[in-house]
């Protein structure tokens, strides 16, 4: 079974493209992360799952419904969570009237479950008195309290500290694990690798890959510095090595081998400081596609 | 059912409460001012005034509590500071969720965007009905407390007029609401409209161009009929229902047919 389907989905502004001729299809039960560089269409494309945007061309169905057809639309909401990037809750209310709120128009089943086990924003507050974490936490509790079968994520771990982004990527992989689809959305390329199953990139409103996470990876390559006691060797000389910069004694590259052969290559001579890191996803899509994928 | 309207009238009950005790206070500042202007004899100072003033105000008479009361607060407090009240509280509801964001999360709930419009539009007009009932006693008791006697009918009546009067300033604002992504904007549109309406209205009246404010609200509620010449139109009351209806209808169809987000 599919929860979201998208058919040639194109919605543009003018002339400024949002989303362009985006054909893709999510399976019940995966998780699928919806990649890209902020502005490249991300958000676009979830409020036009959500029937927020009217589709200049294409079509999309979200559990079945069709985004044109409200009524059904509003149905399927009954089995959606969504957690937005911009988290526009009113500012006067404490965070339990609205979750109070929210499980009146859809239920809120799993609620003491959530704010027992992992999320718990000071919910007798006022909203506006929440820092960004709690706020997310708030947003997090919303999103899953009435059990969807498919959630939407948008940049979902950005209020959030380090210790709790963990956990929050826990949740998400044993909610997909009891048949939760979910839909992820990121700017963050080691997130939705730590997280997903299958990715999708999106770029100027184009989807420009689905891949699994694998092939990603071995695609993407590893960012790398190395700084030698003396005079090491230039890194240029080996092999699947690319945009090699020196940055006063060190280098800086990218590497696509594997890590063993860059460790091994790495320890011939005597090595001050290295970091290996994946790179920014910026660099990944400029390195693979090109400056052509703008176009 | 009205689990919107219901939220969003708890999140504006400080708000209704303090309006209508402000309004209340300023009701009994009035009322505590009659005695001395009674023995001004009102009515023989504005006999020498020109009837475009009398007409803008709706001064029928001075000299008794009613049609003092009809001038000083139904023409004035009522139809003019209250109508820009609500229209720009109107002004404010979508146009508001849309510049936080809002929107996103309101609509991810399983409702649909007419639910939603009329249910935030309920939650306005419950405290058109609480400002008229609470202030409605305060003038009714201050009336009393004074040693004085007002037809408790006809004030409620001049009440209960004024109720479909400010939903259709109300409307106004929700119309601009939909229509503009920024709320100030449509809020400070909402008054501009609601007051050039009203302005229209009485000036058209001394200039004998009464056809000019067939459109403006303010034609259909006459307080200072009401009160002082205790007559009611029920007419007026079915126009403005009727463009009440007309204006929310407008407001769905154009917030069912937009772009919700940037």
């Amino acid at each position: 079974m599919t929860a979201i389907e998208t058919d040639g989905l194109t919605k543009h502004y003018g002339d400024t493209v949002g989303v362009d001729d985006l054909t893709m299809s999510i399976d019940s039960g995966e998780i699928f992360g919806f990649l890209g560089p902020n502005g490249a269409g991300k958000t676009t494309t979830i409020r036009l799952l959500l029937g927020l945007l009217k589709p200049t061309r294409g079509n999309a169905a979200v559990l079945g419904a069709s985004i044109d057809d409200e009524s059904a639309l509003v149905e399927a909401k009954r089995n959606l969570g969504y957690l937005p990037d911009e988290l526009g809750f009113p500012e006067k209310v404490t965070g339990r009237a609205l979750v109070n709120h929210h499980a009146r128009l859809k239920g809120g089943d799993r609620l003491d479950e959530l704010l027992d086990e992992l999320f718990s924003p000071p919910l007798d507050r006022q909203i506006r008195t929440y820092s960004s974490g709690n706020k997310q936490m708030l947003g997090i509790i919303l999103t899953f309290m009435h059990d969807p079968s498919l959630v939407i994520l948008d940049e979902p771990t950005g209020g959030l500290d380090p210790l709790k982004q963990a956990r929050f990527h826990e949740f998400i992989r044993s909610e997909s694990g009891h048949g939760t689809t979910v839909f992820f959305s990121s700017h963050v390329l080691s997130e939705v690798r730590r997280v997903c199953d299958r990715v999708g990139i999106l770029r100027a409103g184009r989807l420009i890959e689905l891949e699994t996470i694998s092939t990603l990876l071995r695609r993407g390559g590893k960012r790398v510095l190395v700084e030698y006691d003396a005079d090491g060797p230039d890194p240029i000389e080996w092999d699947d090595v690319h945009d090699v910069e020196r940055i006063g004694d060190a280098y800086q590259f990218t590497f696509t081998g594997s890590y063993s052969r860059l460790l091994s290559q790495l320890a011939e001579h005597e090595v001050v400081e290295v970091s290996i890191e994946e790179p920014p996803l910026e660099d990944v899509f400029m390195h693979y596609y090109g400056d052509g994928a703008d176009a | 059912m009205l689990e919107i309207a219901r939220f969003q009238t708890r999140r504006r009950l400080k708000g209704t409460l303090a309006l209508s005790v402000a309004i209340g206070a300023l009701v009994l500042f009035y009322v505590a001012m009659w005695p001395a202007m009674a023995d001004l004899n009102l009515d023989e100072l504005f006999e020498g005034f020109p009837d475009i003033f009398l007409d803008m105000f709706g001064i029928i008479e001075l000299g008794t509590i009613e049609g003092f009361l009809a001038a000083e607060l139904y023409q004035f407090i009522w139809t003019l500071l209250l109508g820009l009240y609500f229209a720009y509280a109107g002004g404010g509801v979508i146009a508001g969720e849309f510049e936080r964001n809002g929107l996103d999360i309101s609509l991810s709930l399983p409702v649909t965007r007419t639910r939603l419009l009329l249910e935030e539009f309920t939650a306005l007009f419950v405290p058109i009905v609480v400002v008229n009932v609470l202030v409605g006693l305060v003038v009714f008791g201050g009336v009393v407390a004074l040693g004085e006697w007002i037809d408790p009918l006809y004030l409620m009546l001049v009440h209960a007029a004024s109720i479909p009067y400010l939903t259709a300033c109300l409307a106004i604002g929700l119309v601009l609401s939909v229509s503009l992504d920024r709320a100030d904007i449509a809020q400070r549109l909402a008054i501009g409209i609601v007051f050039a309406l009203w302005a229209i209205d009485s000036v058209s009246l001394t200039v004998d161009r009464d056809w000019l404010g067939w459109l403006s609200p303010s034609r259909y509620y006459q307080p200072s009929e009401i009160l002082v010449l205790e007559t009611i139109e029920l007419f007026d009351m079915v126009v403005l229902i009727v463009m009440t209806i007309v204006l929310v209808m407008a407001a769905i169809i154009i917030f069912k047919r937009r772009d919700l987000a940037a």
